[in-house]
């Protein structure tokens, strides 16, 4: 030890007895002196209370007393050889090492050596440090932060596996973090989500929407939302979602990220979507059922020819058994009958129709050929009137596709109707004018069928396309109503506007895209 | 007594059954007319009509079964047979309670709806028989006197000149004078033959 300290004075303290006597007693640490043989010297309060030895038990016993294995077998030798080659492992050198404490237990300390000698004979210095406490604190500090460790872990295992998909945003729209189910969700990996930009995941039409919401995180408005939105899966499929949002701040008070949660509803949706198709199909039974009611209708209907031809054969049974049948009048007769014959085929070819009508599909047809059979059932139909129907073509390639059958329904449908508000005409038969053009500037058709009669009269004006409107006494009103529905599944437009006389009803179809050539 | 010959009124608001029955009843020279309407038969309609009616149940504005209960409202008595296309029980119990003769399907056998008819207007026969006898005898009790429609009584009720007379307090001779009064005012011959035509004239269908 080189007596290098100075007193305030600048002079050399020498250190006596009494002051080295003090030293030791005031020192914090253990402190103790041996010799070259490793006897033990001096043994102070500190070592005395670390050890759990008292000073005259110790001195001069080997200091090896206060080690353990293997250090208290190899002291000795530790000395010898540093005596004779100089070499030490721990002198001048702070080191830890495991003491033993009086009633035998181990305990760290961490010890610091020194020598020096006086007189000619070398002592060794050593000052140890208790560092069960410090190793203690270590431990336990080691521990909570296994056990802080272990809870990130969890709560990282938690993100990552929650059943719910979460994101972490960031307010330039990367994806900062994404748990499996939103990377589910979506069908992306992780690490893929990671460079694709936010709002590249959602449906087209919620962007608008998300950016409105986001505006308004923003603003500091509110701190979360809830919201029904979409997203678009890698498949291209949509992802129906409940996305609970929130706006995360960092210690700068600036907007950090957003936590989006995305509860997936698409089978939700679906199930809905299902549901609303059943209905859609209960509704079909129930057009079915109004179907089937026409049916009987119709066979209601198809039993007064029959019965006018049973009476008129038989009239001219009982004729031809009188002595004298009167033979123009036999033939009058059987004409009458051929009449209703005809009449009973159109009805049975009218439910044909409709029920072919129940099932068909579409195909491409011309319009031309759709309103010219149209016409020709029209004139059929009213073969015995004074009708003037007149056709106005447009270009003859127009091509629609449609259930033709349904679309002649219509047209025919329209004229009937053309030709029952002409029928109170004075003077001359109805003049009814069907036409057909393309729509200026658009892909798509309208054909009208025009009369000359009284209009529609004011007072069923609003009412005109409902069911069960009529103004004819044995109308059924469905008519114009179902008219509209067949127009309306064909993606048009049924409407009237009052022409000058009469009444244009119109409706627009859609023109099936040019198909290039082959067909 | 039928002096009137009687006719078919066909009410149906379909041409073509309307002049077919007409055609079928026609051939077989049964005078018959047809309505095509309800309210056109009304319009027409007149309490001396002798015949019977064809009615088809389903028509647009006054179905078959309301001109039933209108004509039953009136006292009319023309027999009616009901056509239908459906066979519509609960209807036909109706027509059939108002008093129908006949209710028929459509399409029916010409020959059913021949009896039928062939029914209704001997029915109607009847009837007009009974109403013209009605309407005679009635005219035959105005003439009587207060005395004698007193007399008439009794006898219909089967008393003797003797019962009569001492009923009433008079001379089996005056019983007799009256009694003579009486048939010669009813143009009958006999006593049984008098209260006959007094029964039958009171009796109901």
């Amino acid at each position: 030890m080189q007596p290098d300290a100075t007193s305030e004075s600048g002079a050399h303290l020498e250190l006596t007895p009494s002051g080295f006597a003090a030293l030791m007693g005031a020192a914090a640490d253990a402190v103790v002196i041996i010799d070259r043989h490793g006897s033990i010297l001096n043994f102070n309060h500190a070592a005395e209370r670390l050890f759990g030895y008292r000073t005259q038990d110790v001195v001069g016993r080997n200091v090896s007393l206060l080690m353990t294995e293997p250090d208290r077998n190899s002291h000795d030798g530790y000395l010898r050889q540093y005596l004779k080659t100089g070499r030490a492992n721990i002198i001048g050198i702070g080191r830890r090492v495991t003491a033993r404490h009086a009633d035998g237990r181990c305990m760290p300390v961490e010890i610091s050596v020194g020598e020096y000698s006086d007189a000619g004979r070398l002592y060794f210095v050593g000052i140890l440090r208790d560092l069960s406490e410090r190793e203690r604190y270590e431990r336990a500090l080691k521990e909570s932060e296994e056990r802080l460790r272990g809870r990130e872990e969890e709560l990282q295992v938690t993100l990552r596996r929650a059943p719910i998909g979460i994101l972490s945003i960031d307010p330039d729209d990367r994806i900062l973090d994404a748990n499996q189910a939103a990377c589910e969700l979506v069908g992306y990996e992780e690490a893929e989500l990671l460079r694709i930009p936010y709002t590249a995941l959602l449906h087209p039409d919620e962007v608008e929407n998300t950016k409105l919401h986001r505006i308004r995180l923003l603003g500091g408005d509110r701190k979360t939302f809830v919201v029904n939105s979409r997203y678009l899966h890698r498949d291209g499929s949509v992802v129906h979602v409940v996305l609970h949002c929130a706006i995360i701040y960092g210690a700068d008070g600036e907007p950090e990220r957003f936590i989006a949660q995305l509860v997936d509803r698409t089978d939700q949706v679906r199930a809905e979507q299902e549901a609303s198709e059943a209905r859609e199909r209960l509704a079909q039974v129930d057009r079915v059922s109004t179907m089937g009611e026409m049916a009987s209708g119709i066979a209601h209907e198809i039993n007064q020819p029959l019965s006018a031809i049973s009476s008129y054969v038989q009239a001219c049974r009982r004729r031809l058994d009188s002595d004298h049948p009167d033979i123009p009048r036999l033939r009058e007769l059987l004409a009458k009958a051929d009449e209703q014959s005809l009449r009973a085929g159109k009805i049975v070819e009218r439910i044909r129709a409709l029920i072919r009508s129940q099932d068909r599909l579409r195909d491409r047809a011309r319009l031309d050929d759709i309103v010219s059979d149209s016409l020709r059932l029209a004139r059929t139909d009213a073969n015995s009137r004074d009708l003037d129907l007149s056709i106005s073509r447009g270009d003859p390639g127009l091509e629609v596709i449609v259930d033709s059958i349904q679309v002649q329904q219509v047209i025919l449908n329209l004229i009937r109707n053309a030709i029952e508000a002409t029928e109170a005409n004075p003077g001359h038969g109805p003049t009814i004018g069907v036409g057909y053009a393309a729509e200026p500037g658009r892909d798509a058709a309208r054909v009208w069928v025009r009369d000359d009669g009284p209009g529609v009269p004011p007072d069923i004006r609003e009412t005109l396309f409902d069911p069960f409107v009529t103004t004819k006494s044995a109308g059924t009103g469905m008519g114009l109503s179902i008219s509209r529905s067949i127009v309306i599944a064909h993606g048009g437009k049924l409407w009237y506007e009052p022409a000058e006389p009469g009444t244009r009803f119109l409706f627009t179809i859609p023109l099936a895209v040019s198909s290039n050539g082959d067909d | 007594m039928t002096e009137f010959t009687p006719t078919v009124h066909i009410v149906d608001d379909d041409d073509a059954v309307r002049d077919s029955l007409l055609e079928l009843l026609e051939s077989i020279g049964t005078t018959a007319v047809g309505h095509d309407s309800a309210e056109a038969f009304l319009a027409m309609y007149d309490a001396d009509m002798y015949g019977c009616l064809v009615l088809d149940v389903r028509m647009p504005g006054m179905s078959g079964l309301e001109l039933q209960q209108r004509l039953l409202q009136m006292d009319a008595r023309l027999p009616v047979i009901f056509i239908t296309g459906h066979g519509d029980i609960p209807m036909a119990v109706e027509a059939m309670k108002h008093g129908a003769v006949e209710f028929i399907q459509k399409p029916f056998r010409d020959q059913d709806l021949l009896d039928c008819v062939q029914g209704a207007l001997k029915k109607a026969a009847r009837e007009q028989q009974r109403r013209t006898l009605r309407e005679k005898v009635d005219r035959a009790m105005e003439s009587l006197t207060a005395r004698e429609r007193e007399i008439l009584g009794h006898i219909a009720d089967g008393q003797t000149n003797k019962r009569v007379a001492l009923e009433l307090g008079i001379s089996q001779r005056t019983v007799e004078k009256h009694r003579a009064s009486i048939l010669r005012k009813m143009s009958v011959r006999s006593t049984p033959e008098l209260i006959r035509l007094v029964v039958s004239a009171s009796e109901e269908d």
